[in-house]
């Protein structure tokens, strides 16, 4: 339903707008006052009627000083069912020169064609002198172009004063702009009011009306004001320009009037003459803080400073709340001043601290005190340390740093015994997992110990097959050394068997030669077996007996059947040798005994 | 008299060169060491990448060269060393911390593999002792071994030689085992199956060719299995066992 509304509503708008179409456009000039005096305002303004334009070209205003415009401003007006529609372009001018001056045409482009206004002549009366404009200034461009300082200097001018040129960064300057006048200022106004780039800056108050002084430059006697003073903070270093301050100020200057004029006598005739003037501008050389000797908990203080330290109270229970206060007072730049946060225990709840600052510049410095109010909450019991504290500034009279530190205060907070014990092994703690602030890789490694060669293998190289081999080598090279041993070993027993019966047969060979001779061959046998024997133990024939042979057996560790048998054996030998038995053949006898020095041989134990 | 001569200085040539050798990484080392400390991690980048230049390495060495990376954060470089220390050492906990680390640096995340404990177990057994030590120790086990043998036969007795004989298995195993573990270490040092994409961003083909279907995109820092190589192309495969080809460019072995 609005919907509907509204399109009812566009259309009836489109009707009226069709029907202005319909009017013939019109462009007019007109000034609002006709004849002007020098120093009065006038309002010259083009209208266009029934249309809408572009392309606005203003006439040449180079005869009157601009002090406006243009000011555009469209107008539309629907009374009785007509419609009418305006754009006008205005400026804002002052008369500086009398006589007559013609405003020439103004031109624009509306519905497609250009229109022109018609020239208008203004007559321009004597009123208040107006300085001309500077010849650069751009008619229809808004600057309005200063008068001339100079020109003023010797009635009124501003002059800028700073109490220092060379300061610190942070270092305060107070810039004081004084007015001297020599005739009396009827009225004032502020033009332009000094930046002050790259400075951090304050007004004094001036209580009232500053009083007029007198004062003496250049030999004239002036009266002197202080219009503005600003305490000002350098906040960059370099050369910092402090600008001007610029105003108009309006003069009542005694006029040479008519001698016969006895009004006139009386009173003087007075003019009010309109004067714009600035002040010099100076600039302030700003020198960067002393790197040499600063304190690590310096902030950016310049100026002189006390510090101090307050706890409302040191013994507390746990969850109380304590008070910090921090306070920095004196002079300087305290609206800077910032601490650094102290160090509270992880176990304290803390909060942003409630920093006040109170300020006063009555005494032309920037003095006072900035409060840093912390509120902390100890969670639990114990014995805590705050701080320490520690506060610096640079004094740039000294010209030197200042640290103020304070020891850390010691509090006692005991155990809240109201808290309820939860269970047996946590008394009334929250646990809380461990915090994990940042993560970063572990730390590197400080020590390599093994270093190697990449592509370089042991296992698997010619070192390493190499000794596989030596060591397989070695143990069947060993292995074929002991099996040699071994057999060695027994190739002896066969050596010593073999040479045994070699002994015998040696012995016994003249028995054996005699076998045929049965006396012989027993006296030989018997002289061959005992020859052996005595040979065998070294013993003189003559001593041999079988007692002697039997103790040199035994000394041999001869076993004990070894020896009855050698003895039997020898028995029988004696016997057969003077009794010979048929019953037994020589040939069996005769093996009997190689035998017998075959066992002695074969016997021979290995001690002997 | 000079034939002797001549033998002790080629010796103690040998020697000074195998100790210069060993001086020169090491004062590398400490210079790296100590740029680290300062926080100058190009210096510190420099000094560890001579000594990785002269063919030398240190597990200390491949973890210095990671951390470093990942300070200068180039997270895929650090992963690449860091999987090198596995590669050739066995894992520490300050080496898996790091590694756990520098993969939440990573875009792609993929699944753990279900045997990497397993594998990483297996991994610490072989690379427990280096090269030469499995060397040595599998040398002085086959020495032993034949000793034990050398006993079952020389054996006098039954029971002497029943025990000598269960002595000589074991050492037989256990010498197998440990030179097998040395000839293990050395295939899986030399191996090159195993890379970290480096490039941010890598297309994964269906088919070794520029022209094939796009299987899916990963990211800087995926460790990937190399399986087969074509020319400039890989056929890798994913932890998840996705698979497919991309160039060798996008990857470096670790």
């Amino acid at each position: 339903m609005n919907g509907l509304k509204h399109i009812i509503k566009s259309i009836a708008l489109t009707i009226c707008f069709s029907q202005a179409w319909a009017q013939p456009a019109t462009f007019k000039a007109k000034v609002s006052k006709n004849p002007v005096a020098t120093g009065e305002r006038m309002v010259i303004e083009f209208e266009l009627g029934n249309a809408q334009g572009n392309g606005f070209q203003a006439p040449s205003l180079s005869d009157f000083k601009v002090l406006g415009g243009p000011n555009q401003s469209s107008s539309f007006q629907f009374i009785n069912g007509r419609t009418s529609s305006s754009q006008s372009f205005s400026f804002v001018v002052m008369p500086y020169k009398e006589g007559e001056f013609t405003i020439g045409s103004a031109s624009i482009v509306a519905d497609g064609k250009k229109m022109t206004t018609d020239p208008i002549t203004v007559k321009v009366t004597k009123g208040s002198s107006v300085p001309a404009p500077s010849s650069n200034s751009t008619p229809g461009g808004g600057d309005v172009a200063e008068p001339k300082a100079d020109k003023a200097s010797g009635n009124v001018f501003i002059k800028l004063f700073l109490d220092k040129t060379k300061v610190y960064k942070g270092e305060q300057i107070t810039a004081t702009y004084k007015i001297y006048t020599r005739a009396s200022i009827v009225d004032n106004s502020l033009e332009e009011a000094p930046s002050f780039n790259g400075f951090w800056s304050k007004n004094i108050d001036l209580s009232q009306a500053p009083p007029l002084k007198p004062e003496n430059v250049n030999g004239m006697t002036y009266y002197s004001a202080v219009i503005q003073k600003k305490v000002l903070f350098p906040q960059r270093t370099g050369k910092l320009k402090v600008d001007a301050l610029k105003m108009q100020v309006v003069l009542r200057l005694k006029e040479q009037g008519n001698p016969y004029d006895v009004f006139d006598q009386f009173f003087g005739r007075y003019r009010d003459v309109k004067y714009d003037i600035a002040s010099n501008e100076l600039s302030v050389d700003v020198l960067p803080l002393p790197d040499q000797g600063k304190p690590a908990s310096f902030n950016g203080a310049v100026g002189n400073f006390n510090f101090s330290v307050d706890v409302s109270k040191k013994k507390l229970k746990a969850n109380d709340a304590i008070n910090l206060k921090l306070r920095v007072s004196g002079q300087g730049n305290l609206h800077l001043v910032d601490l650094v946060k102290p160090v509270f225990p992880s176990d304290f709840e803390t909060y942003d601290p409630k920093i006040s600052d109170q300020t006063t510049l009555s005494s032309g410095w920037m003095d006072g005190k900035k409060e840093w109010d912390y509120l902390l909450i100890p969670r639990v019991g114990g014995n805590f340390n705050i701080g320490p504290f520690a506060f610096s500034y640079f004094d740039p009279q000294k010209k030197k740093y200042v640290e103020i530190s304070k020891e850390a205060i010691e509090l006692e907070v005991q155990r809240d015994s109201s808290q309820q014990v939860n269970s047996v092994f946590s008394p009334g703690v929250q646990q809380k997992d461990i915090k994990t602030m940042a993560s970063d890789v572990q730390y590197i490694q400080t020590n390599a110990s093994s270093w190697s060669r990449l592509g370089e293998y042991f296992v698997g190289s010619i070192l390493y097959w190499l000794c596989v081999i030596l060591i397989l080598g070695a143990f069947i090279g060993f292995y074929f050394y002991q099996k040699h041993q071994i057999e060695l070993q027994s190739d002896t027993i066969w050596l010593r068997q073999s040479k045994a019966s070699k002994v015998a047969q040696q012995r016994l060979q003249k028995a054996q030669q005699a076998i045929q001779q049965p006396d012989l061959f027993y006296e030989e046998l018997y002289k061959g077996f005992t020859g052996y024997l005595a040979d065998k133990w070294n013993i003189d024939t003559s001593l041999l007996t079988k007692e002697h042979i039997a103790q040199k057996m035994q000394q041999a560790h001869y076993a004990d059947q070894y020896i009855q048998q050698v003895m039997e054996h020898l028995n029988y030998l004696e016997m057969v040798r003077f009794s010979p038995l048929q019953n037994q053949s020589r040939e069996a006898l005769y093996q009997q005994t190689a035998d017998c020095i075959n066992t002695i041989e074969k016997h021979k134990p290995n001690k002997a | 008299m000079n034939r002797l001569k001549n033998i002790f200085g080629v010796f103690y040539f040998s020697l000074c060169v195998l100790t210069a050798r060993a001086q020169e990484p090491q004062n590398l080392f400490d210079q790296g060491v100590a740029a680290y400390a300062k926080a100058d991690y190009t210096g510190a980048l420099n000094a560890f990448k001579k000594i990785e230049g002269t063919g030398q390495k240190s597990y200390a060495l491949f973890f210095n060269i990671g951390n470093v990376h990942y300070k200068q954060r180039e997270y895929g470089q650090a992963m690449l060393y860091y999987q090198r220390c596995l590669k050739y050492y066995s894992s520490t906990p300050e080496l898996d911390q790091n590694i756990a680390l520098t993969q939440k640096q990573f875009i792609d995340k993929l699944p753990e593999n279900p045997n990497s404990l397993i594998y990483q177990s297996w991994n610490n057994l072989v690379n427990a002792l280096n090269n030469t030590q499995w060397g040595v120790v599998g040398l002085l086990l086959f020495g032993v071994t034949n000793l034990a043998f050398w006993f079952v036969w020389s054996a006098k007795h039954a029971t002497a030689r029943k025990k000598a004989l269960l002595w000589s298995l074991l050492a037989l195993f256990l010498c197998i085992s440990i030179n097998m573990l040395g000839f293990i270490q050395k295939e899986k040092h030399q191996s090159q199956h195993q890379g970290i994409i480096l490039s941010p961003s890598v297309n994964v083909q269906s088919e070794p060719s520029e022209v094939s279907a796009q299987l899916f995109v990963i990211h800087e820092g995926v460790l990937v299995e190399i399986k087969q190589t074509q020319g400039e192309w890989l056929r890798i495969q994913l932890s998840d066992g996705k698979h497919g080809w991309c160039l060798k460019s996008a990857l470096e072995v670790v």
